[in-house]
């Protein structure tokens, strides 16, 4: 990864999304920025880390997002130029604040870089948060590419400054994770010293609850929305091309202006087209200006139809009569494009030849399904979270019940609820049928999101669930992130739950960032190390076992003991993530191998879920490319036919 | 009017280096493009959910280009670090008359090694993109690779194949220059070396 502060200013580079707009913080002068890990906004915060090697810059993965964004909000309040990060989820987390704080305002300059997943590629939901920079009514910036994102970035914290509001930046994964050419441009260095004005412009400025009270600051809120207003008109983020004679016009937004234009050019056809970069406040007398030109527009957005249901009330409000296409609101029909999924250059491309009344001149080919077979996500070779899923689908066919439940939340071990792409699972309506997991992947019953396991099980037990264990699982940022509150609640009322904590030392899932078990900081410098296990006995858990996840039968053990404990029961398996331990310890390629004369080809080595381990013809085998040596085949072949040969 | 662009896909499984490989070719062509403002490169990913094990690809365009994403049948160059994947994303992305590069080496998924379903052959994986209309070329790069001095620089010998099959409208020296930036100098001899390889042998077919 480039450090973000070295690149020559007027020199294009290419640059992830991600790093564009660390870059454009960098120019404006951040002083301070905050995170919390997760797909596809990871890389702003790790860019930022690296900056801070040669820009005067603290940067913090902070433990969930909420801490994030008051750390980066405290920053600001006493002037410093700040920055949060976060995916859409992850504003979820921090909401409470989000809508709160504009109520007293900011000081220093404050970005909120959240990135959507539209698409789902690495999300629970297609969470449209634009909706929620209109819900806490601050700005909202969305930009088309890469060389946007940098100066949306940097013009942000002039604009933070002005209306002393947070503002937002709206990524989605095909701006932040992907690469486009960027020209950097000089570093500032932000003017003013650090300082606490208790009643800066406003009594009581930023304690909302002070005199004249939340309502009067709600009125200022409003009237500082009025200044983003002019604001936006004046931008330079949105855009008209006129085209002469047209009477349909295109408004595109964000990363859909990117798809729009190419597919504009190629069709050539007359059509007013309207670059949309900053969709709330809108630029309304631009897009009043635009309408009133066009018999018919075509809104193109990623995610919702939230340009459209704001374009559509404008027009109405000012008795302007060109009609509005586009996504449909939530709920509503009759739109030119599905609200659900990811717009991509051939859907943009259909929905104008719709529009326009052309017909589509090329369909897509079809897969021929027998031949090109599905390719399952999967753990790694020799994943901690492997071990730990064998050990806890032997203990729960044990001690179980006949249906347990076994809850799940978001990580690397959220596999475990993805199922095989190839398989078919049965639908049925039979509540009481058992069924016994396959692989790895079918262990999972319920996934939401962070930390919603721990409570799902406890609202299982409260209800009197009748056929089986409950169990919830959650990894070590997790478990700071999201479970602490929901673990306290389980003490407090002595639910009958088990909790397995699958601690693999780092947030993994989202590229290896630190976690409070780590004991290192995103550049490797040595932090402290914060251990859950006296944490959860001092939230009141009794029940506490540890194990290696890697000892199949200690496991297996412990999770039994956890299971058969009447009460809240913790299990926290400790072994690192294998990738982190192979990359740092580099011990060769696998040497551990089936003797083919002893396989009896009963294929449990492979219902261990290892991308290792696999089949030629009646024989296991396993991929010395692959293998990292963990030893968990070794543990589960009856036949004893697998083994570690000592180089 | 089309205005003048390249657009490449490469696909394989989650660990092969498909995003290095994207790399490298779009800071080959931010080199070739200097400054001309019309021209534009993107790099469009998939990365991140599987580290490793799950199908990914990216999407290389440069020349007149806004998207992120190559739109279907365009591609004039589709390489497969693995065969299914390759094969996968051709389905989708090659143009008639494009070509398309697959390493030969097969990483059957955990759905086959459960026993779900079967790998196909790869000879029927190719009848597949041939009936699309595109050439397509299977090359050994694990061999070049392990030649080179390790097998994980296999996507470096799939690009300088590309290169020296002329389907990649990028010179050598580029090339060679991105592969220098943008590969950790411990691993560099040998990736420099796996491209020599690879372009060695796809001037063969040319």
């Amino acid at each position: 990864m480039p450090d973000v502060a070295l690149l020559e200013p007027g020199k294009k580079v290419l640059l992830l999304g991600n790093e564009a707009i660390a870059r454009g913080a960098v120019e404006a002068g951040v002083q301070v920025a905050t995170g919390y890990p997760g797909t596809p906004a990871s890389e702003i915060i790790e860019a930022l880390y690296v900056a801070s090697r040669s820009a005067a810059l603290r940067v913090q993965w902070s433990v969930n997002e909420k801490v994030a964004l008051e750390v980066a909000a405290g920053a600001s309040i006493v002037g410093a130029r700040s920055l949060t990060a976060m995916k859409s989820a992850g504003l979820n987390v921090a909401m409470d604040t989000f809508v709160t704080l504009p109520y007293g305002g900011v000081r220093g300059g404050l970005l909120v870089a959240v990135a959507d997943d539209p698409g789902a590629h690495y999300s629970s939901t297609e969470q449209d948060t634009r909706w929620l920079a209109l819900a806490a009514e601050v700005p909202c910036l969305e930009p088309c590419d890469q060389e946007e994102a940098r100066a949306m970035s940097r013009v942000a914290f002039d604009l933070s400054e002005e209306l002393e509001l947070p503002v937002m930046l709206r990524s989605v994964t095909r701006i932040s994770h992907c690469s486009g050419d960027v020209t950097p441009q000089p570093i500032s260095t932000p003017a003013g010293r650090l300082g606490f004005n208790k009643h800066y412009r406003l009594p009581f400025r930023y304690n909302v609850y002070g005199a004249p009270g939340a309502v009067h600051k709600h009125r200022w809120l409003h009237g500082r929305l009025e200044v983003a207003r002019r604001w936006v008109e004046e931008c330079p983020f949105n855009e008209v091309r006129w085209a002469p004679g047209a009477s349909l016009g295109v408004v595109a937004a964000g990363v859909a202006f990117a798809y729009a234009r190419e597919v504009l050019e190629e069709l050539e056809e007359p059509v007013h087209f309207f670059k949309l970069g900053v969709p709330y406040p809108l630029p309304e007398r631009q897009l009043e200006e635009f309408a009133r030109r066009c018999q018919r527009v075509l809104v193109l957005e990623e995610g919702d139809g939230f340009v459209r249901v704001q374009l559509e009330a404008l027009l109405a409000r000012q008795g302007i009569s060109c009609s509005v296409e586009g996504k449909p609101a939530p709920g509503c029909g009759g739109g030119i494009a599905e609200p659900w999924g990811e717009l991509d250059p051939d859907l943009v491309r259909a929905a104008v030849e719709r529009f326009l009344g052309r017909e589509c001149d090329e369909p897509e080919r079809p897969l021929p399904s027998g031949v090109i077979i599905p390719r399952s996500s999967t753990l790694c070779a020799g994943c901690s979270h492997l071990g730990a899923y064998w050990s806890l689908r032997e203990a729960v066919a044990k001690v179980g019940g006949t249906v347990p439940i076994i809850n799940g939340d978001i990580g690397c071990y959220e596999q475990g609820g993805y199922g095989l792409f190839a398989g078919d699972p049965p639908v049925s309506e039979d509540i009481s049928a058992r069924h016994r997991p396959k692989s790895p992947y079918d262990v999972l019953d319920t996934m939401h999101v962070m930390g919603s396991g721990v409570g799902l099980a406890q609202g299982q037990w409260l209800a009197g669930y009748p056929d089986g264990k409950l169990v919830a699982v959650c990894g070590d940022s997790t478990f700071f992130h999201a479970v602490l509150p929901s673990l306290a609640n389980a003490a407090l009322y002595g639910a009958d739950v088990t909790v397995v904590v699958l601690d693999n030392r780092w947030t993994a899932m989202t590229g290896h960032q630190p976690s409070p078990t780590t004991g290192r900081d995103q550049l490797g410098e040595r932090m402290p190390v914060v251990d859950p296990v006296p944490v959860i006995r001092a939230l009141g858990v009794d029940k506490v076992l540890e194990a290696d996840a890697y000892d199949l039968q200690a496991a297996e053990t412990a999770i039994r003991e956890a299971l058969e404990h009447p009460g809240p029961a913790v299990v926290v398996l400790r072994s690192e993530c294998r990738l982190q331990y192979v990359r740092r310890e580099r011990p060769g390629p696998g040497r551990t191998a089936v003797d083919p004369a002893e396989c009896t080809g009963c294929r449990r080595c492979v219902s261990l879920g290892c991308p290792a381990v696999g089949m030629q013809g009646r024989k296991a085998v396993i991929d010395s490319g692959a293998c990292n040596d963990c030893g968990l085949c070794v543990q589960v072949c009856p036949a004893g036919a697998i083994r570690e040969v000592k180089a | 009017m089309t205005k003048a662009r390249t657009e490449v896909v490469i696909a394989g499984v989650g660990g092969q280096g498909t995003v290095l490989a994207a790399r490298i070719l779009a800071d080959a062509a931010i080199a070739v493009a200097g400054e001309d403002p019309g021209w534009r490169v993107r790099v469009g990913e998939t990365f991140g959910a599987a580290m490793r094990g799950g199908s990914v690809s990216s999407h290389v365009r440069w020349g007149s280009v806004s998207s992120p994403l190559v739109p279907r049948r365009r591609a004039g160059l589709v390489i497969g670090l693995e065969p299914l994947e390759g094969v996968r994303a051709a389905v989708k992305y090659v143009s008639p008359g494009g070509t398309v590069v697959l390493h030969s080496r097969t990483l059957p998924p955990v759905d086959a090694a459960i026993g779900l379903v079967c790998y196909p052959p790869v000879a029927e994986l190719r009848q597949v993109v041939e009936s699309a209309g595109a050439r397509v070329l299977v090359v050994d790069a694990e061999k070049l690779a392990v030649e080179a001095g390790t097998r994980r620089c296999a996507n470096v010998v799939m690009l300088g194949f590309s290169q020296g099959l002329g389907v990649l409208p990028l010179p050598r020296e580029a090339l060679v220059l991105a592969i220098r930036r943008r590969v950790p100098s411990r691993y560099l001899d040998v990736n420099l070396e796996a491209f020599e390889l690879g372009r060695l042998e796809g001037e063969r077919y040319r």
